[in-house]
């Protein structure tokens, strides 16, 4: 219990922040981080060291977060609301955020999870590839892919934003 | 710095990590001992449940073989008094044979050797 209670404190924001940015609803992001961590109570014993804890519950989160958005069948459209801190951004800046994090949220299940990942736990492809379960080579074109989309719909959406960033 | 960068930049801060809310910690805790509780319960359940089946075979097993050995006794009882029936009547038999060939009835007295 001791250990589990050292793990969920560790890594419980990492698990709720991936399935916020996969779902958009807090409520959902909520649930679905008690089950993964239900669901790691439940491993515990084949837990064998912190980096083992850290990758298992990163390849469940993302899996359950794309079962979730395939089971609702819905493509979050609204932007999603991120606390900035303090000294943060610039209004723009701020607006520019949550529209990207808006088209993330319309990509499909896997390409959002990638792009969340990739960006948010800043890992390398391999380790994506390894904690979906599919090949490098699948995780990089999608990658890429996701990242045009976003490149143009960005261009599209706010072109004089675009330009000031030099995207 | 690129273009490229500069995407990958946006990227990182619109996908920068988002806090949880207060409490949820607490919330999952708890979540871990309720399922805990209830897991103990239904174990309890389960132990208590198979004690009783093994107590109710225990007494059926005990049951059923106190009636065979009463059936067996029955049994033993009714055999016993149909070879004695049969004793008796084969032994008034004779008599009556011994009787009709003029045969005294042998009396043994107490006390002769």
């Amino acid at each position: 219990m001791l250990l589990f209670a050292e793990l969920l404190r560790e890594h419980h924001s990492m698990v709720y922040s991936l399935a916020y940015h996969a779902l958009g609803d807090r409520a959902a992001a909520e649930d679905l981080t008690q089950e993964v961590f239900l669901a790691l109570y439940e491993h515990l014993d084949e837990i064998e060291s912190p980096a083992h804890a850290k990758a298992w519950l990163l390849r469940v989160a993302a899996n359950r977060s794309i079962d979730e958005i395939r089971r609702r069948g819905y493509r979050r459209s609204l932007s999603l609301e991120v606390a900035e801190p303090a000294h943060g951004p610039s209004q723009e800046e701020t607006v520019l955020r949550a529209q990207v994090r808006a088209m993330v949220a319309r990509l499909p299940a896997r390409a959002r999870t990638i792009l969340i990942l990739r960006y948010q736990e800043g890992m390398e492809l391999a380790e994506i590839a390894q904690a979906l379960e599919v090949p490098v080579q699948t995780v990089k074109s999608r990658l890429h892919r996701s990242l045009n989309l976003l490149r143009q719909s960005i261009f599209r959406r706010a072109p004089d934003l675009r330009a000031a960033r030099r995207i | 710095m690129t273009g490229q960068n500069d995407f990958e930049d946006l990227l990182k801060a619109s996908l920068r990590r988002v806090e949880p809310p207060p409490g949820l910690q607490a919330r999952i805790l708890a979540a871990v001992r309720s399922r805990r509780a209830r897991r103990r319960t239904a174990w309890l359940c389960i132990a208590a449940a198979v004690s009783l089946a093994v107590l109710a075979a225990s007494l059926a097993v005990a049951w059923r073989r106190e009636r065979l050995r009463a059936e067996q006794a029955e049994q033993a009882r009714r055999q016993f008094e149909f070879a004695i029936r049969i004793t008796c009547e084969r032994l008034a038999r004779l008599d009556r044979q011994l009787a009709s060939i003029g045969v005294r009835r042998i009396h043994f007295e107490e006390g002769l050797p």
